[in-house]
């Protein structure tokens, strides 16, 4: 259960960064928490939820738009059922007709779910009848922090607010000199490298980390 | 809340230490090597990702087999005639399967952009017919309401800040339709293009305006959980170019920020966008 607070990252993000907070000032700070939030969110898929199409499949359409909070779609029902998610190549192939199909057609209610890039997708064969309800499961954006309320829980699990403090008092730093911010950078390859045992997706290679050493002579 | 262009300058402005805003700062960098890079970052990032996608319809004509694509559109990813998918082709394979495939005059059923200018989309059998068209009427001059029709669908308006459009455009007539206004939306609605009868493509996008110089503007098209990639791109562009504040290796870490927001936004599209066992 999460517990730890967006105040207590603050904290300890300030521990790291000599507890400057002149030459970084909160609203500063806050911008690289939710930085920090979004990027591990995006990598790990943690918060998924679902919701409505709002007002639900309107007769004969086929193209929705991904409701907020969703930022990736994964799964879409209709009316209770889920659907199968093809593609625009292979729907096309498989279904020439698709963006004229319809339920009272072809004689089954939506079967497939199409996604359009991230903020659209297509049903197929589109409602004939209108009011069905309409689910999207899928990766949500974070609620952002804001610097009136630092009691604000952290989204994650405790054990990844070690992983946001070291990405945001390396990410912050950036603003430095090159020396000052490349002593920083074992916080981001140890961020990166938990990152990647954590990935959700697949074919997600991690980079190599790219700061050059500087020759001291 | 949305991503503005100003959440974007702010954040690159503190990077560089100019906390007041660039021209009002140092002056090392100007405002206008800010709003450049930023639009060259956002076409980059969104036509290297096509994680938006659009639908856009092309009136199409008898006779004519070759059509210019909309600016904003950057890759085509499937396309359909009267809204019967057709299929992607290549010069080479047309030319190999069916010589004489430039003179045939039919419903199209296949599409290539090979070998054409670009943004240029080639339908094969060349159009027998001509399509359908909303002419709206010149003295409405886009103030009035376009009563109409089915289904609701998504317009695309672009406005300048505080403008907020004349009117309602309720719905379009016979599927997607795509709306192209002249002059922010003051002036004529040159056409509306419904699906039905055209050519209609899904399509990756890039914004309508390569330059982005309001402050307050929404960052167009961007997913606002990856902005973050644009403030990278951004500050990595000015981190390399010729002032006072150049730093190479600043600039390469950046850089290494934002292709590592591209590679992970390509792996989320990989599985977003293809079914299970299909190959991207």
């Amino acid at each position: 259960m999460p517990s730890a607070t967006v105040g207590q990252l603050d904290t300890r993000v300030l521990g790291r960064i000599d507890n400057n907070s002149t030459l970084y000032g909160q609203s500063e700070r806050y911008v690289y928490y939710n930085e920090a939030q979004r990027f591990l969110n995006i990598i790990t898929g943690f918060l998924q939820t679902t919701v409505p199409v709002p007002g639900g499949a309107v007769a004969n359409r086929r193209w929705y738009d991904t409701p907020a909070p969703i930022i990736i779609p994964l799964k879409v029902q209709f009316s209770g059922t889920y659907l199968h998610k093809s593609s625009l190549t292979r729907i096309g192939q498989t279904n020439p007709t698709w963006t004229q199909d319809t339920s009272a057609n072809l004689g089954y209610p939506p079967a497939s779910w199409v996604p359009v890039g991230l903020t659209k997708f297509g049903l197929h064969p589109a409602n004939s009848i209108g009011g069905g309800e309409i689910l999207v499961t899928g990766i949500q954006d974070p609620v952002l922090f804001t610097t009136s309320n630092p009691n604000q829980v952290l989204p994650f699990p405790n054990e990844y607010l070690e992983a946001m403090e070291d990405l945001s008092a390396f990410s912050i730093q950036l603003k430095e000199g090159f020396p000052l911010f490349q002593a920083a950078n074992m916080l981001y390859q140890k961020f990166m490298a938990r990152m990647g045992t954590e990935s959700r997706w697949r074919n997600l290679s991690m980079p190599v980390f790219p700061i050059e050493r500087q020759s001291t002579r | 809340m949305p991503t503005t262009v100003n959440d974007i300058y702010q954040q690159v402005a503190k990077i560089f230490m100019e906390d007041v805003g660039f021209s009002a700062g140092t002056g090392m960098i100007t405002d206008s090597m800010f709003f450049t890079s930023l639009g060259d970052v956002m076409s980059d990032f969104l036509s290297r990702t096509g994680c938006i996608k659009k639908l856009v319809n092309i009136p199409i004509s008898f006779g004519q087999s070759t059509y210019v694509e909309p600016e904003v559109v950057c890759e085509v990813q499937a396309a359909s005639q009267n809204q019967t998918f057709i299929y992607r082709d290549s010069g080479f394979f047309l030319d190999s399967a069916n010589p004489q495939w430039t003179s045939e005059f039919d419903q199209p059923a296949k599409w290539r952009e090979d070998e054409n200018l670009p943004r240029r989309i080639q339908l094969t059998p060349t159009p027998n017919v001509d399509g359908w068209q909303v002419r709206v009427s010149l003295p409405q001059q886009g103030y009035g309401t376009i009563s109409s029709t089915s289904a609701a669908v998504d317009f695309d308006i672009v406005a300048d800040v505080g403008v907020q459009g004349y009117g309602t455009i309720s719905a379009a007539p016979n599927g997607a339709a795509y709306l192209e206004v002249l002059n922010q939306g003051y002036g004529t609605i040159a056409d509306m293009v419904s699906s039905t009868g055209n050519l209609q493509m899904i399509s990756a996008v890039t914004p309508f305006s390569q330059t982005q110089t309001y402050l307050l503007n929404y960052l167009e098209l961007i997913p606002d959980s990856f902005t973050l990639a644009i403030s990278y791109g951004v500050a990595a562009k000015l981190f390399s170019a010729d002032s006072e504040s150049k730093d190479i290796q600043r600039s390469k870490y950046c850089q290494s920020r934002y292709q590592f927001m591209l590679s992970l936004v390509g792996s989320v599209m990989n599985e977003v966008s293809f079914e299970e066992g299909e190959e991207p």
